[in-house]
């Protein structure tokens, strides 16, 4: 069995997580590598992902479990490499014996959220996490650096908020255009101060 | 580009405009003679086509050229376009059309005019040639539309009539960057397949052409086995229409139908062998990762030989887990066929006609047994959704024929019930389209149906049909009129199209898309009866200076043959003298 960490940047951001699927999909296929089928009347390839990463944002941190026999993990990632289509690439690979509960593990996703102008705003005066019930308990962390808002957000499967719900709010403060977001990192969340990566536990 | 985040996340699929998919061209290289490829449809249909696939690839197989892709994008897509002050920009490196030094457009119907219209406007580029200095790029036409493209004709600079393989090669190898186009025409007029519509003069009464020493020949790859074809198609990101591979088993059609186009435009027959099919199969299949492979021709079930092919396909151990599809089986081809085809979820055949006597005037040549037959088969196979196609507004129909065709459906439910017992219902859906007289066919003459006439026999249809629990489906008269106009155009209505599009007629293939009114308005101008009626034989045509092989005489004779409901044999079994061996050869012959 395989887990994989891969990345979708540039354009490639903007293909949604069921294409992005059969994209993956259809790589491994071109690579010559075999996967393992369900049973059942429709077989399908046994590969799981971590949670949707919402459309138009790159990714540093997406991971998948594929089921099968193929266990050249070197090779795995020079070929999925040549194979596969502009921004789509894979990091790492390791053999696991057990299919990581990828929900159970993320609660939070770090974003980088790049303005196409500087903030006039204080960014410091608004408060996100105080006031608004919205996004109580769900903005972890935020800070704005040369034109880029940094942020922690609640990604898990009770407690979620999408960049794209903060970047509205702020829009109601200041108008700015994105220029792009992007998803750093996955993390266990321990306590507000002890957040795990998530790459320290698969 | 200059879109960020907040653009695109408005968009509709943005990934439909931004390239990237593996086997696409990446080395864009300006020094290059630069073209891109545009379709005039929406990137889930134009990825779809592979006609396109394979001048993409060939062009970019070549050392001096490059090609890239565009397709007619979306109103959302477009809006933000003109709000951005941006112009419409290729899929590879996001360059605007403008810096082509050539947009190859393709015509697979004629409902897609308005979106070259479009597709231009939104490029920035100037609908008519005439207004296109030497900083505009060339602007080629083709496609099966392209044996008339008249209504079109002011808008291109060139029309490429025929295969496209060869003649394109040859375009490119005598193009120089920086030529001018007058020098380029100079040097390319006259190559078979090339017609540059700005060196011919109009008859201003009949909008045909009137200084045409020679008839501009079409172009013929005559060896389609050793003829380019893709091995490393482009594997979209995203879900599009057809997303599988595809081989095309062999390029023309012997049978005749007397209405049909391809039938006649398309010949001679040219097959590639089972081993050049076998080799394509799998290097497609090695480098897309698809499962699924479509055998695409006119007539499948006429390849010579299937039984071997399939044989062959099924031993090659890259091709194990592939599925097939053969498209384009014919009523009484080789029933075999359904057994190696992956199962689908239902059945299609096209009778086209409902009596015996309608289906010999338009040389269809099969028979009631015929059709019964192959339902006996696929009843047997466990089929039990059968779609029948019919054509409606055939010349000399009368309501006899629409009768036969639901007597016709009730044979079937009856040959259903002898195999799986009394009570039981096939699920057979009935569509009817409207017959549309096309240029270069027995039928180019005649006339386009009457409204009334249209709705009183899909109101029968619709009535007799329910009544016996087929479902029935029918297309839209308006649009196929439009079709029949420009399907049959002249000069005269690239003035028409262009108002069309200027009121705001673009995807007009779409039915929720398709503004009736609007065409009416922008037809204003004109007397369309001249279109819809029944042409006189002996006036000349607007597109009688192309020479597509068959000869007018032949389609004439056909069309004499039709009207005592005489039948032409599928010349595979005897030459029936179409044209063709004058033109340069029938290899149809040579295996007689
Ligand atoms: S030349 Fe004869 S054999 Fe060849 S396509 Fe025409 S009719 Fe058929």
């Amino acid at each position: 069995m395989l887990l994989i960490k891969f990345r979708k940047v540039g354009t490639f951001a903007y293909i949604s997580y069921l294409d992005c699927r059969d994209v993956i999909i259809q790589t491994i296929k071109r690579a010559g590598i075999e996967f393992s089928y369900s049973q059942g009347f429709n077989p399908h390839e046994l590969v799981y992902f971590t949670p949707p990463t919402s459309l138009g944002i790159e990714s540093f941190c997406e991971y998948a479990y594929i089921v099968t026999d193929y266990n050249d993990i070197d090779n795995f990632v020079l070929k999925f490499n040549e194979l596969s289509p502009k921004g789509l690439k894979v990091d790492w690979v390791k053999n696991i014996d057990k299919k990581p509960n990828f929900y159970d593990l993320i609660d939070c996703a770090k974003y980088i959220i790049k303005l196409s102008k500087p903030l006039q705003v204080d960014f410091s005066k608004i408060d996100l996490v105080g006031d608004d019930l919205e996004f109580a308990d769900k903005v972890f962390n935020i800070s704005y650096i040369d034109n880029e808002i940094h942020c922690v957000l609640a990604c898990g499967q009770k407690n979620n908020l999408k960049p794209s719900k903060l970047i509205s709010h702020l829009q109601t403060i200041e108008n700015f255009e994105v220029i792009k977001i992007i998803k750093t990192n996955l993390y266990n969340f321990k306590d507000k101060n002890n957040l795990i990566d998530i790459d320290m536990l698969l | 580009m200059n879109l960020n985040y907040s653009d695109l996340i408005k968009i509709e699929k943005p990934s439909r405009y931004l390239g990237g998919e593996f086997n696409s061209c990446e080395n864009c290289d300006f020094t290059k003679i630069s073209n891109c490829f545009c379709f005039p449809d929406l990137y889930e249909v134009g990825m779809s086509h592979t006609g396109m696939k394979i001048l993409y690839e060939l062009i970019n197989s070549l050392d001096s050229s490059f090609c890239e892709r565009c397709f007619a994008p979306k109103e959302d897509f477009a809006q933000m376009l003109n709000e951005k002050g941006l112009k419409l920009f290729s899929l590879e490196s996001h360059t605007q059309l403008k810096d082509f030094d050539f947009l190859h457009f393709t015509f697979q119907y004629e409902m897609s005019y308005t979106n070259f219209l479009y597709m231009l406007d939104l490029a920035d580029i100037p609908f008519y040639s005439k207004d296109r200095d030497d900083s505009c790029p060339i602007i080629i036409g083709g496609g099966p539309c392209a044996v008339n493209l008249e209504p079109l004709a002011d808008f291109l600079d060139v029309i490429i009539v025929g295969d496209g393989e060869e003649v394109n090669v040859k375009l490119q190898s005598i193009y120089k960057k920086g030529m001018s186009k007058q020098e380029f025409f100079d040097k390319i007029k006259g190559i078979d397949g090339v017609y540059i519509p700005s060196l011919y003069e109009i008859n201003e009464q009949q909008f045909s052409i009137v200084n045409c020493n020679e008839k501009i020949k079409k172009a013929i790859v005559k060896n389609l086995n050793n003829a380019f074809y893709l091995s490393k198609p482009v594997v979209p990101n995203i879900d599009i229409v057809h997303n599988r591979g595809a081989v095309e088993l062999f390029r023309g059609c012997t049978r005749g139908c007397r209405f049909c186009q391809a039938g006649y435009i398309y010949r001679p027959v040219r097959e590639r062998t089972i081993d050049k099919i076998c080799d394509l199969s799998s290097s497609i299949v090695k480098n897309t990762g698809y499962g699924e492979i479509s055998l695409f021709s006119l007539s499948t079930g006429d390849y010579s030989n299937l039984l071997e092919l399939i044989k062959k396909l099924k031993e090659n151990p890259i091709l194990k887990n592939v599925k097939f599809s053969l498209p384009s089986l014919r009523l009484d081809s080789f029933k075999g066929a359904y057994s190696f085809e992956s199962k689908k979820s239902s059945l299609t055949f096209a009778p086209e006609a409902g009596t015996q006597r309608l289906r010999d005037v338009i040389n269809k040549n099969i028979t009631e047994d015929n059709i019964l037959h192959s339902l006996e088969d696929a009843f047997n196979a466990n089929y039990d959704k059968i779609k029948l196609y019919f054509m409606i507004g055939l010349p000399t129909e009368t309501m006899l024929d629409i009768q036969g065709i639901v007597e016709l459906s009730k044979k079937i439910q009856s040959v259903y019930q002898g195999i799986k017992g009394n009570k039981k219902r096939p699920k057979l859906t009935v569509s009817t389209s409207i017959f549309v007289p096309k240029p270069f066919t027995p039928f180019q003459f005649e006339k386009f149906a009457d409204k009334n006439d249209i709705t009183m026999k899909t109101d029968y249809l619709k009535k007799e049909l329910k009544a016996i629990g087929v479902n029935y489906n029918y297309h839209d008269y308006d649009i196929s009129l439009i079709e029949t106009i420009l399907a049959r155009g002249d000069r005269k209505l690239a003035k028409v199209i262009l108002n069309a599009y200027k009121l705001g007629c673009i995807f007009d293939g779409w039915t929720d898309k398709f503004n009736y009114d609007k065409w009416c308005q922008a037809l204003n101008e004109i007397d369309i009866t001249n279109y819809i009626n029944e042409i006189d034989e002996n006036i000349p045509l607007p597109w009688d200076h192309i020479d597509i092989g068959v000869s007018k005489e032949y389609l004439k004779n056909e069309r004499k043959k039709s009207r005592e409901a005489q039948t032409t044999r599928d010349c595979r079994q005897g030459c029936t003298n179409c044209g063709l061996i004058k033109f340069g050869g029938c290899g149809v012959i040579n295996k007689i």
